[in-house]
């Protein structure tokens, strides 16, 4: 019995708690990108890409094609 | 594009050989077979096969050293007296479902090279799952 | 008490269900309010999943068998740890626990991203509020943790009284499972299933949310790297508790169960592969959105195929009861869910192709990208060799009515060779050249190694061979698995020599331009790129189990000698003096004890050196007192594993058959274990900001 009663309770609780968002101010999702993530993983490439170029494992020209490709995807 | 085609193609063509090179590289392929399909084909009795059933309640018999087995694998319908000589699974218990591998033996024994025991579930044993029954009233 | 589990269970179908409902209303009408209520949803759930585990938990710790999974998985006189792993000990459980793990995981993914990528959450909860609904409706209608317990009689055991409840004992957990490597198999395998539905989650989020780009979200790489690793992990313990505890000298079988989760592991490996080259030229979009929607499909597999029972209940002889109608069995619910979930991947997939083209194409058959393409055929490949052989048995029964049956005998000949042509690109593409592929780029690097291959494959060559016409019987007998180990020995020493080469140069590169000490050198690489060099311990220790695997398998020897206290035998290159055979008081009562051995000591010797004392053991447990499990004893070297265990006994007569298998190189299958799980976890580390 009583744990019945308390399972209603937190039942109540938390669907109180779920539904409380809906009864506030209409708001959009902003529709940004995560503009740091992305910056970072491009970064993190790159630094990739040229520790590369000293390994000699890419040529400066090469990585100069992906560089750009990168920043060209990143900003669209 | 036409890199990646026909290195591609190369590739897959190479493998989809290899798979079948392989195949036909290998010993016939091993059938499942019940108690009761067994029995009805005389012409298997020279085979290798896998015989599955259950392990029949009341014939289990060991060796006193525990290294020689003997069973019979039932399906419910008709049955085949197994001999298995080795190391006995863990598992093995009556009415579990097992496969033996081997061949008929001279004397109508089914002699299994191989004894795999089958829990209901891998690791379930006989009071556990849907259909078993809790402590004796 | 327990009925708090089920309410709680029950909160959160309710939750997952308008989950399911604002989730899909912030993905129409972008309103934050509806997705602000969801992801209050997903803490819910996981308040609630966790409030349900810690319901059956304290159930088993304080023994209330007046619960049906607490008496089949439990007994009062079971060690405490293994009370506690009793909650993945069968399948109402285990299912409980993966709920908790998914809501735990989906709880931290959704948190770690609200800030950063609260565009893509709708429909990302979707999908991950689908998957959590799928099992709390399992939890709730077909397989709760909290049933009550009845009697042979049907009487329920809450309505016992005190005496009689207390002379309940409870049936135990298999034995066999009461061992440290089965306590972590479970958890292992689940982290890496579940871990999967994450980036499958993300992936499927950014699709629908037309993000083009997926590369950029942690979220993608880092839980698919640990859920890779989690898995991998979880099937090398199965395969070591399988090697340790069954006592038939092997690892792995080619079993349905086995596979089913090798399966998932296959395409999580090409995933985590494939994602680099997104990441740096953004192709192979579509290969990463096949292989994480393949990941995740066979996971949920993979989840169900160890509890058999399910898949057989589809075909009406399973464990369910026959007059449950078919639509609502078990079986038939899960495969509705892979299909479901498949439509709603590829339907997906259809309406966003044009997300998926790179408008790349690659430049040359030898440079690293291709490399990377190579990789993902023959992953693919291995994956459809697997699926071919655990399915193909079925539609073939459905054709001709004869059962198939799969095994090494099927699986061997076509995964050794994909396995060699991996470790060939694997070391290939470690120092493939981006872009170009001419021999002019390798030159330099190729050389050393392929030498040390080369060397090494004459070495071992000479080696076999002077065994004189014995060997070129052997080698008659079968000669393609010789080429095929002395293939792999050959890439082995090739792989290993980039490997070294590749680490050196970057040593030597930290210490030349940034002059650090020889210490900091030798760090630098792992802290510079964590990923690329964690990758490379990790493949490292893929070629040692490589090389054990190929060994173990090709020369593995069977003895068997029946023995009295006192007699010496010959097991190979080892000489066996059962020094004495014991055992415990055979009439105490088992009930009482828990378990009751017979144990064997022997004294082994290589030539006239002692070099182990060896226990083989046969045990009685409680739970199986008809069959005594076996404790096998191992003596391992690096060479090779003295395996012996009791295959028989007979007390009366004062005799035991001692079975031993001869397993040379098996230690190096763990060791490649124990460098995957480093260099698993250095990749996953952040890197040092320079």
């Amino acid at each position: 019995m009583l744990i019945t009663v308390i399972s209603l309770v937190i039942a109540a609780g938390v669907f109180l708690w779920i539904f409380a968002p809906l009864f506030g101010q209409p708001e959009q999702i902003p529709q940004k990108r995560g503009r740091e993530e992305l910056m970072s993983a491009v970064n993190r490439s790159v630094h990739e890409l040229e520790t590369d170029l000293k390994l000699e494992k890419i040529q400066q020209e090469d990585l100069d094609v992906i560089q750009k490709h990168l920043e060209e995807e990143s900003s669209s | 594009m036409k890199v990646k085609l026909t290195v591609g193609l190369i590739i897959v063509l190479g493998a989809v050989g290899l798979f079948f090179l392989s195949s036909t590289g290998n010993t016939k392929p091993v059938y499942y077979y019940s108690p009761t399909q067994f029995i009805q084909k005389p012409s298997l009795k020279n085979d290798r096969l896998r015989l599955k059933g259950t392990i029949k309640p009341g014939t289990v018999k060991q060796s006193k050293d525990k290294i020689n087995l003997w069973f019979d694998v039932t399906d419910g319908k008709n049955s085949v007296p197994v001999h298995y000589r080795g190391a006995v699974p863990d598992a093995f218990q009556e009415g579990l479902e097992v496969v033996v591998d081997g061949r008929m033996g001279d004397k109508g024994t089914f002699q299994a090279n191989e004894l795999i025991v089958k829990c209901p579930s891998k690791y379930e044993s006989k009071n556990t799952g849907p259909n078993a029954k809790g402590p004796t009233a | 008490m327990n009925n708090l589990g089920n309410y709680a269970l029950f909160i959160a179908l309710g939750l997952a269900a308008w989950g399911i409902v604002s989730s899909s209303v912030s993905y129409r009408t972008k309103d934050l309010r509806y997705l602000r209520s969801a992801i209050r949803s997903l803490y819910g759930i996981c308040a609630m999943v966790l409030l349900a585990v810690g319901v059956l938990w304290a159930a088993l710790l304080r023994n209330d068998f007046t619960l049906k999974y607490v008496w089949e998985y439990s007994r009062s006189t079971q060690p405490t740890i293994y009370k506690i792993t009793a909650l993945w000990g069968g399948m109402n459980g285990s299912i409980l626990f993966w709920c908790a793990l998914l809501s735990i995981f989906s709880a931290l993914a959704v948190s770690f991203n609200r800030k950063n990528n609260l565009k893509l959450l709708p429909f990302t909860t979707l999908v991950l509020f689908l998957t959590l609904g799928f099992f709390l409706f399992l939890l709730n209608f077909k397989t709760s943790p909290f049933l009550p317990l009845r009697d042979s009689a049907g009487v329920l055991i809450s309505t016992y009284s005190p005496q009689m409840l207390a002379r309940i004992q409870g049936n135990g957990l298999n034995p066999l499972l009461q061992n440290v490597y089965m306590a972590i198999h479970p958890p292992m395998l689940y982290q890496g299933y579940v871990g999967f539905a994450i980036p499958f989650a993300f992936i499927l989020g950014a699709l629908a949310h037309k993000e083009r780009n997926t590369f950029w979200m942690r979220s993608a790489r880092n839980w698919a790297m640990y859920a890779w690793l989690t898995l991998g992990i979880g099937i090398l313990l199965g395969g070591y508790w399988a090697y340790i505890e069954l006592g038939w000298g092997g690892y792995w079988a080619w079993d349905p169960v086995e596979n089913a989760s090798f399966l998932p592991w296959i395409t999580g490996t090409a995933f985590i592969h494939s994602f680099l080259m997104q990441e740096k030229r953004g192709i192979y979009r579509f290969w990463n959105v096949f292989f994480i929607v393949a990941t995740f499909i066979l996971s949920i597999y993979g989840t169900f195929l160890t509890r058999s029972g399910i898949l057989q209940s589809v075909h009406a002889f399973g464990q369910e009861d026959p007059s449950i109608p078919w639509f609502f069995r078990l079986g038939t619910i899960f495969l509705a869910f892979m299909a479901g979930m498949l439509i709603l991947s590829f339907g997906l997939i259809l309406r966003r192709k044009k997300l998926l083209t790179s408008g790349q194409t690659l430049e040359s058959a030898g440079s690293r990208e291709t490399m990377f393409l190579y990789a993902n055929i023959l992953f693919g490949l291995m994956a459809f060799v697997v699926l071919f052989g655990v399915t193909s048995p079925i539609f073939y029964r459905m054709a001709t009515h004869k059962e198939l049956s799969r095994g090494p005998e099927f699986y061997d000949p076509r995964m050794i060779p994909i396995a060699l042509l991996v470790l060939l690109v694997m070391g290939i593409a470690s120092i493939a050249p981006w872009r170009r592929g001419g021999w002019a780029a390798y030159r330099r690097q190729i050389l050393i190694p392929g030498i040390a291959g080369l060397s090494a494959l004459m070495a071992s060559l000479a080696a076999f061979f002077s065994g004189g016409a014995a060997s070129r019987a052997d080698f008659a007998s079968r000669p393609l698995t010789y080429i095929y180990l002395f293939a792999c020995v050959a890439l082995a020493f090739f792989v290993s020599g980039i490997l070294f080469e590749e680490y050196t140069r970057t040593v030597k590169h930290a210490h030349a331009t940034r002059g650090l000490s020889a210490l900091k050198s030798l760090l630098a690489p792992f802290r510079d790129n964590p990923r690329r060099y964690g990758g490379y311990v990790v493949h490292l220790g893929v070629v040692c189990l490589l090389l054990g695997i190929a060994f173990s398998a090709t020369f593995q020897q069977e003895y068997q000698e029946t023995m009295k206290p006192g007699d010496s035998a010959r097991f190979g290159p080892y000489t066996v003096r059962m020094a004495d055979l014991n055992h415990d008081d055979l009439n105490s009562n088992l009930q009482k004890v828990n378990e009751v051995k017979i144990w064997a000591d022997l004294q082994v010797y290589r030539g006239p050196k002692l070099v182990a004392l060896l226990r083989p053991e046969r045990v009685y447990y409680a739970s199986n007192p008809e069959q005594p499990t076996y404790e096998v004893a191992i003596h391992s070297t690096l060479m090779r594993d003295f395996y012996t265990l009791m295959a028989g006994f007979d007390l009366k007569n004062d005799t035991a058959i001692i079975g031993a298998f001869v397993n040379p190189m098996v230690a190096w299958l763990w060791l490649g274990g124990v460098f995957i799980l480093i260099g698993g976890i250095t990749a996953i580390l952040p890197m040092r900001r320079t």
